[in-house]
């Protein structure tokens, strides 16, 4: 295994020499945990750091500098990369986007994405589920007797046993996945992550919820609960605002589809 | 499918990093077989596609993605598809990542181009690039739409900085990119290495093993550490007697490939040694002598770039170490979890 090299710098101490010499003792470290820390403020950008290892030389500083200066700025790089990934990821979510910001090979790529994205959040489940049908759960695909699969995808067998939703498998047949938004909140957790899909074809703004009570009833309730679809979020997405000084526990409601006597399930969520 | 049991714990760490690539490696490869066995083969494309495949190759890649996956509660039947997914795309840009660095050999033998021309190597990419979203199609399906969009997210954001890192790569070398900074290094080598070879297999594994529970972004910096450490330790070979793979000795320095130990002497050395080391860089690769490039690899020597280019990379895994406790830390134990542990230091001591 490759292992760095003792520091070059003459330090180590010089043994069996006649001399006496006072011992050499290493400064004692400024830092004893790895350089978390990518923001201007708490640590020198790449830059800085790139500019002072070319002003070092290899003669200035010692290797330890030298590699703590890199491994800072490896930290800066990566954060730079995931932060730029987030920037993107929230334009794109919140669609206040500007081609102009992209460049122009990705951009017939992208409109053609977020034009998807835009279709499917203002039409209907159908639609969506359809789009999304290869990625339903079915049986396994058998190997092919006879060559490669198709390209195209195959009929799903109409017998096929219809799993059921599980805990870490996502919504089943029948069902859709349930992304919970929180505003207020950024502790609450989400402990509903599917619901029924309606009877007939709505739009995710049709959606409604009754107010989010605590098994308390003298607790205030969440009143506010709309829904939308967003695709990036893996389909239907509830935005729930939770009022300031909402006394922590469970608070659920049902919710409802236009025209569908029945709940489409129950929307629970855990204010901590 | 069934999963292999080892009847005997293997003796060592290195032995059983072995076994742990050799057996998803193993299963890895019978899941290809099904999709590079066209029968009957359409002639001048299905032997290229299958021929990359067929030369063996470390399996990484796939056992990355299958341990993940693993690690994160998934089964070893549902991950394989995907393992052999990114394995299928890792070939198809090998393809073109020869053409367009010219490469002459490729895993001990003649690159694709090299034996049949560049416009049938080319199309051989396409088609086992696209042979590698049709696997990956079928190994999502029994997932479920969330994870399958998030897959979706995952791999168009690899494939993006995959080609941000090659075009870097490239354009330092075809415009003479002298000034670059050690960050720099760390930019492309994030964008060309890693991402596509160890931050998106973990993630992958990760969607299929956790069913889109856990995010993707949870191990990006474990592989993005990773991935550069191997990098730093890849261009070191390079410069050793036997860099592996059939690649030629100092390959990298007759291609004034941009390493971290190139950066480091470009910065350290005298004016005198810098005006010769520009010009050398700014002549085309056959233009190179043998004495120039051995002139350059003795100066790294000799200015602690080839020590240098050593502590980076040992320094980038201890802080891949350091994130994997951060990224599988609350981890329950397992054989796939110190597999993952192990690769900080399979890095260095892979054959």
């Amino acid at each position: 295994m490759t292992t760095p090299e003792g520091a070059p710098d003459g330090a180590t101490t010089s043994r069996g020499t006649s001399a006496p010499k006072a011992r050499v003792r290493r400064a004692p470290p400024d830092r004893t945990g790895p350089i978390r820390a990518a923001g201007p403020a708490a640590a020198p950008s790449a830059a800085d750091a790139s500019g002072q290892a070319a002003a070092d030389g290899a003669a200035g500083s010692s290797i330890n500098e030298q590699i703590a200066q890199a491994v800072r700025a490896g930290y800066d790089v990566i954060a730079d990369n995931i932060q730029q990934g987030r920037q993107a990821a929230e334009r794109f979510r919140q669609g206040d986007y500007n081609f102009r910001d992209v460049p122009d090979d990705v951009q017939s790529v992208l409109q053609r994405l977020i034009q998807l994205a835009r279709e499917l959040s203002t039409t209907t489940f159908d639609v969506c589920d359809r789009l999304l049908a290869e990625w339903r759960p079915t049986s396994p695909p058998a190997p092919p007797t006879d060559g490669p699969p198709p390209f195209r995808p195959r009929p799903e067998p109409k017998q096929a046993p219809a799993p059921t939703a599980a805990p870490g498998n996502g919504a089943g047949p029948g069902q859709i996945n349930l992304a919970v938004q929180f505003e207020g909140a950024p502790d609450a957790l989400a402990r509903t992550l599917w619901l029924d899909r309606p009877s007939q074809p709505a739009e995710a703004q049709t959606f409604t919820s009754t107010p989010l009570a605590s098994a308390d009833p003298t607790a205030p309730v969440i009143s506010q609960v709309v829904f939308k679809m967003d695709l990036s979020q893996g389909g239907l997405v509830a935005v729930v605002t939770v009022p300031p000084g909402l006394p922590t526990g469970v608070y659920s409601g049902l919710v409802r589809a236009p025209g569908d006597g029945v709940p489409l399930g129950v929307l629970a969520v855990e204010i901590r | 499918m069934t999963e292999a049991v080892a009847s005997e714990a293997p003796a060592s760490s290195e032995d059983r990093m072995l076994e742990t690539l050799s057996r998803y490696g193993r299963a890895t490869r019978e899941a290809l077989q099904r999709y590079l066995q066209a029968q009957p083969a359409a002639p001048y494309l299905d032997d290229l596609i299958a021929d990359y495949p067929s030369r063996g190759g470390k399996m990484l890649r796939p056992a990355i993605c299958i341990a993940n996956a693993r690690v994160f509660g998934g089964g070893l039947e549902t991950a394989v598809r995907c393992a052999a997914a990114v394995e299928l795309l890792h070939n198809g840009l090998l393809i073109h990542d020869d053409i367009q660095d010219g490469s002459a050999m490729r895993r001990g033998r003649p690159t694709l181009h090299a034996l049949h021309g560049a416009a049938l190597a080319i199309n051989a990419g396409d088609a086992t690039i696209f042979t590698a979203l049709r696997t990956l199609v079928d190994g999502l399906r029994p997932l479920g739409s969330a994870a399958a969009a998030q897959v979706l997210e995952i791999s168009t954001v690899m494939a993006r900085e995959t080609a941000e890192g090659q075009a870097l790569e490239l354009g330092w070398r075809d415009h003479n990119v002298i000034n670059l900074t050690d960050a720099d290094y760390f930019r492309m080598a994030l964008k060309k290495t890693a991402w596509m070879g160890m931050i998106w297999p973990a993630q992958l594994g990760l969607v299929v093993g956790s069913g889109g529970y856990a995010s993707p972004e949870r191990v990006v910096r474990f592989g993005y550490f990773l991935g550069v450490a191997f990098q730093i330790e890849d261009d070191l070979r390079n410069l050793c007697v036997d860099p592996g793979y059939g690649k030629e000795m100092n390959g990298d320095l007759f291609e004034a490939k941009r390493t971290l130990m190139l950066i480091h002497v470009h910065r350290a050395c005298s004016p005198a040694e810098r005006a010769r080391l520009d010009a050398f860089l700014a002549q085309a690769r056959d233009e190179r002598s043998a004495e120039d490039v051995r002139w350059l690899a003795g100066l790294m020597e000799r200015l602690g770039s080839i020590r240098h280019g050593r502590a980076v990379a040992a320094a980038m895994a201890g802080a891949a170490a350091h994130e994997f406790g951060v990224a599988y830390g609350g981890l329950p134990p397992s054989p796939d979890h110190d597999f993952l542990e192990g690769l900080v230091a399979w890095i260095f001591e892979r054959p």
